[in-house]
């Protein structure tokens, strides 16, 4: 990568290889089609482990975005362009945090999206919010780049809270990560 | 005794007294008991209706008319229906605190007859989580192994022991996914590199052979669903642009034919494309692969149908178009001497029947419980 000047949310090495790998091949793609109340897979993630450090600088300023791309409770919102699911912005968290009461998912999904004002292409991460149903609300879906459940990392019907202590899904957030490889 | 021996001075009371109290002829009124319904003299009509909630319903299609429910865990619809037994089985997902706590994961056996829980066998907590999908568990075609997809998100199958009630095994299937049953306890999975995997058990539910064919679709330009439809010892695949493949076995190797096209030129360039939720569904009898087709562009195989085009499988021709009444996202066959057409609207508030012979719309089916629908299941094997 030659963005080193960017600082993204942290990811460690091997999970972020894996996931921009992912990202590589498709330029936006829907994450998961939800439903409240599922349970998921129990077993922990040992491959992905992911701790997450907000870094302020050099994430591009929403506050220059006009209309629905800058509104995190919007579908249209820039960052969401690979999420299904409700947007943790409607349920009581923000576009990169978990709401209160919820657990946040140690694996995430890589969209690639294009901020509306600088032009740049950006990796975005998504996590699931686990520990409550499902939060119903402002439910976004796209299945650009969806494949079948035999290729995993690239489906959006798996749900996707898997290692965490409950495993009930409630929301996904949207971490920008980097810079896209060009 | 004869009520009206008795004298008019106390007829009002003797009248109200009669009214309300035992005499000697009511003494032998035999007075009703409740109770529990069985389920008898099934029909090929009767189907589970089934998704993401907790409840599982039974319905005559043909009659609407509400049969039975039962509740299924916090998982989505694993339903396993032998030909023989009289009994059927179900994957499900349990918490010891509702939506937290430990999971346990279980193959639930109930009756046909009375929905009773008759057993349990306890089963690795990775059960496959994710939209309602017919393919996550199936029955070996001898009835006797529950193959159970497993994703956490490594890939694997549970094989459940149903004559010994008993867990036997765990295989990897690391890149491989779903379970497809095929004849003498072999079983399909679609690949991740454009292959299937074919595993199959002996007699004691340990794995016997594992092959793989060659790569034959690419997974990245036009994919093969996962959503396929079994007819015979094969099983039919569409891809996203509507090439279908045929999966068989033929002395012992997994084959796959040359695939062909469900769209013309014409209707390839009208972007009329296979897609939904269950986009397949075979009728035995007639030889017949059902298709749920719409207009869109790319990654639109999830949109649902607005048409279901009908296609003999001895000469792969499109042999009829049914004009759905409302965007569909499943499709299902009824295999009787009657058979039926479902199909499952986009909202999962309704579903339209069809006579599957004409095409012609039968009725609707607006009631039948409270769940997300998405999967059928025929009560009858």
């Amino acid at each position: 990568m030659s963005h080193s000047n960017f600082k993204p949310v942290t990811i460690d090495s091997l999970a972020e290889k894996v996931l921009r790998h992912v990202a590589r091949s498709s330029s936006r793609r829907g994450l998961l089609k939800r439903v409240g109340g599922l349970l998921l897979g129990a077993a922990s993630i040992p491959l992905l482990p992911v701790s997450r450090t907000m870094a302020a600088a050099d994430i591009p300023d929403d506050a220059l975005i006009s209309g629905d791309g800058g509104d995190p409770e919007s579908c249209n919102y820039w960052r969401y362009c690979g999420i299904d699911g409700n947007p943790c912005s409607c349920c009581g968290g923000g576009a990169n945090s978990c709401p209160p009461g919820t657990e946040l998912s140690p694996i995430g999904w890589i969209g690639t999206c294009k901020h509306p004002v600088d032009g740049r292409d950006y990796l975005v991460a998504y996590y699931d919010c686990c520990g409550t149903t499902s939060c119903g609300r402002c439910f976004c879906t796209s299945n650009e780049g969806d494949r079948p459940v035999y290729v995993p990392f690239k489906n959006n019907d798996i749900v996707w809270c898997f290692g965490t202590e409950s495993n009930t899904y409630h929301c996904t957030l949207a971490s920008v990560i980097d810079v896209a490889p060009q | 005794m004869n009520h009206f021996e008795i004298g008019r001075g106390c007829l009002l009371t003797c009248i109200a007294i009669t009214t309300l109290l035992p005499t000697g002829a009511v003494a032998e009124f035999k007075p009703e008991r409740p109770t529990l319904s069985k389920l008898e003299n099934p029909s090929p009509n009767w189907v589970w209706i089934g998704g993401a909630g907790s409840s599982v319903t039974l319905m005559d299609i043909e009659s609407d008319r509400y049969l039975a429910q039962f509740n299924n865990g916090v998982s989505t619809l694993k339903l396993a229906i032998p030909k023989r037994n009289n009994e059927f089985y179900s994957v499900e997902t349990y918490m010891t605190r509702m939506y937290r706590g430990a999971r346990t994961d279980v193959v639930t056996v109930r009756s046909k007859d009375t929905l009773a829980v008759i057993d349990e066998i306890a089963m690795p907590a990775k059960s496959y989580e994710g939209m309602s999908i017919l393919h996550a568990a199936a029955l070996t075609d001898d009835d006797r192994f529950l193959l159970g997809f497993n994703m956490t998100p490594g890939q694997s199958v549970s094989i459940v022991d149903m004559h010994d009630r008993r867990f036997i095994e765990e295989l990897d299937t690391t890149g491989c996914a779903l379970v497809y049953p095929t004849l003498q306890r072999r079983f399909h999975l679609l690949c991740g590199d454009g292959s299937v995997a074919t595993l199959q058990l002996d007699a004691s539910g340990q794995l016997l052979t594992r092959a793989r064919t060659a790569s034959f679709f690419n997974p990245d330009t036009d994919p093969v669903m996962e959503k396929g439809a079994r007819h015979g010892d094969d099983w039919y695949f569409t891809s996203f642009n509507g090439l279908i493949y045929k999966v068989a076995v033929v002395d012992g190797e997994t084959q796959i034919t040359s695939p062909w096209a469900l769209v013309s030129a014409d209707e390839l360039n009208l972007q009329w494309k296979p897609g939904g939720m269950v986009p397949l569904a075979v009728h035995d009898r007639d030889n017949s692969l059902y298709v749920l087709m719409h207009r869109g562009g790319a990654d639109t195989h999830k949109q649902a149908g607005t048409q279901a085009w009908v296609f003999d499988l001895g000469s792969n021709s499109r042999k009829k178009v049914i004009r759905l009444k409302h965007p569909t996202q499943s499709l299902h066959l009824t295999q009787g001497k009657t058979p039926y057409l479902l199909a499952l609207s986009e909202e999962g508030e309704r579903i339209d029947v069809y006579h599957a012979g004409t095409g012609e719309w039968s009725h609707v089916i607006e009631s039948f419980g409270d769940m997300y629908p998405a999967l059928f299941h025929n009560y009858i094997r």
